[in-house]
């Protein structure tokens, strides 16, 4: 989680000493939670705010992020809903960009409301109707993920 | 079909309400002010077109109507608010929660109730959420990360087994698993009988005598189901009183009607009056019933 998080930034986005692991997961845990952690002799499914696993931050994540990372682009409505069914982003449907992207720059994708909806690599940005971002992860992974699931 | 509903149908008449399915049920939400207020989720779902109106017994909860699923939207992925129907918005309000509160939810996925309580509780405290089936703790995951929630550990574990958590809660919600209604399903006469009521009936005695054995004396239990069978309410609530040192308090609550105090001809303990009942008819929401309950010192 450290590794994906450098990506995008040096600063820091979340205090690493409340993290803890749990199993392929990643959590910030407060001193209350962790308490109850130690009392209950159980594996827990979930704990604390959720930061992601491998390359799937969470939302709380991505917003933090979003916050101080400088490599950015911003998608308009219909570029927006593309996205979070998981395409990538047309040229045209970028409507800025961060100064100092180059090709193959990993950038958070953000819409009208400055709302982080994921993340992706960045092609090229002069070609309307071809891909600008190759998604790499949006927050509709939540609905095909359950999906998945059930 | 037609027998079984005549069945329950007749039943409710014992008990002094004419109901005539179908009853159509409005779609609601629970704005989540974890995350953003009342009036900015108002103002960006009106953008697009969704309808809203203040559901009048509930803190943030609104009827919704649009012609596509909210359940996709960018505002819903972010958890800006959560789809839950209007009265199962109201055993949560019921918990009197605090900031330090260390609250059990019993039967957590997916999730609606477990993140009310974070939202109310402003991710501070704890809540445990339990839940015993598996596939069903993915939803509550998602829910609880889709949210924001950041107060709560779920665990898969049995709501029967809840002494083996090894904690004393301030407050328990046991929003029980039960039989349902007909509002919520069209085909429920079809699938319902009454044995299957009765075994219904015993297993939340056993959850709600797990619930009272974790709760602290002066906390409280919130006891909820959205059947509408007096066997897996009141008579339980009657069960309840007999053996065990517990009050079931009155609630401020604008909606429902009183708890039933005699049942098929039977006279039950005149405090059940305090818990409240929604006939779905009257309340437009589905059946639902509810009891606050303080767990008393010896």
């Amino acid at each position: 989680m450290i590794e994906l998080i450098k990506k995008f930034t040096d600063k820091e986005v979340i205090d690493f000493t409340k993290m803890i692991k749990v199993g392929d997961e990643f959590y910030l845990v407060e001193a209350g939670l962790r308490k109850i952690r130690a009392q209950v002799k159980s594996f827990p499914f979930f704990i604390g705010a959720y930061l992601g696993k491998r390359d799937k931050p969470s939302i709380f994540l991505l917003q933090k992020l979003a916050e101080v990372a400088e490599k950015k682009v911003w998608v308009n409505e219909k570029g927006e809903w593309l996205f979070i069914c998981g395409r990538d982003i047309l040229g045209q449907s970028l409507t800025k960009k961060a100064e100092g992207i180059v090709k193959d720059d990993l950038v958070l994708v953000l819409n009208k409301h400055d709302e982080c909806i994921g993340y992706g690599t960045f092609i090229n940005d002069t070609k309307p109707n071809k891909a600008a971002v190759q998604s790499i992860f949006d927050i509709g992974d939540f609905l095909r993920r359950e999906r998945k699931g059930k | 079909m037609e027998n079984s509903m005549n069945f329950f149908l007749e039943r409710y008449e014992q008990l002094g309400e004419t109901l005539a399915p179908p009853i159509e049920l409005r779609q609601s939400l629970r704005v989540n002010t974890l995350k953003i207020t009342d009036a900015v989720l108002i103002q960006r779902l009106s953008a697009l077109g969704v309808s809203l109106e203040k559901i009048p017994f509930t803190r943030h909860g609104y009827y919704c109507s649009s012609n596509f699923s909210l359940g996709a939207i960018t505002e819903f992925l972010l958890g800006y608010f959560y789809l839950q129907e209007a009265a199962a918005q109201v055993p949560v309000e019921l918990l009197d929660l605090n900031k330090e509160d260390i609250v059990l939810d019993m039967c957590a996925a997916p999730g609606g109730k477990t993140t009310q309580i974070a939202q109310v509780m402003q991710n501070k405290g704890a809540i445990i959420a339990i839940e015993k089936k598996r596939h069903r703790l993915i939803s509550l995951k998602s829910s609880l990360e889709r949210m924001g929630v950041s107060n709560t550990a779920a665990y898969l574990f049995d709501a029967n087994d809840a002494r083996f958590l090894g904690i004393e809660f301030d407050k328990v919600l046991l929003d029980a698993p039960c039989s349902g209604n007909f509002v919520t399903d069209r085909n429920w006469f079809n699938k319902k009988s009454f044995e299957g009521i009765q075994r219904m009936a015993e297993m939340q005695k056993s959850l709600i005598k797990s619930a009272l054995s974790v709760l602290k004396k002066d906390g409280i239990l919130v006891y909820s189901t959205c059947s509408l069978e007096p066997e897996e309410n009141e008579l339980n609530m009657e069960w309840m009183l007999k053996h065990f040192k517990v009050v079931i308090e009155k609630t401020n609550l604008k909606i429902g009607s009183e708890g039933l105090t005699k049942v098929f001809g039977r006279k039950l303990d005149p405090y059940i009056a305090n818990c409240r009942r929604f006939w779905p008819n009257k309340t437009k929401t589905e059946g639902f019933f509810i009891a606050r309950i303080r767990k008393l010192y010896d």
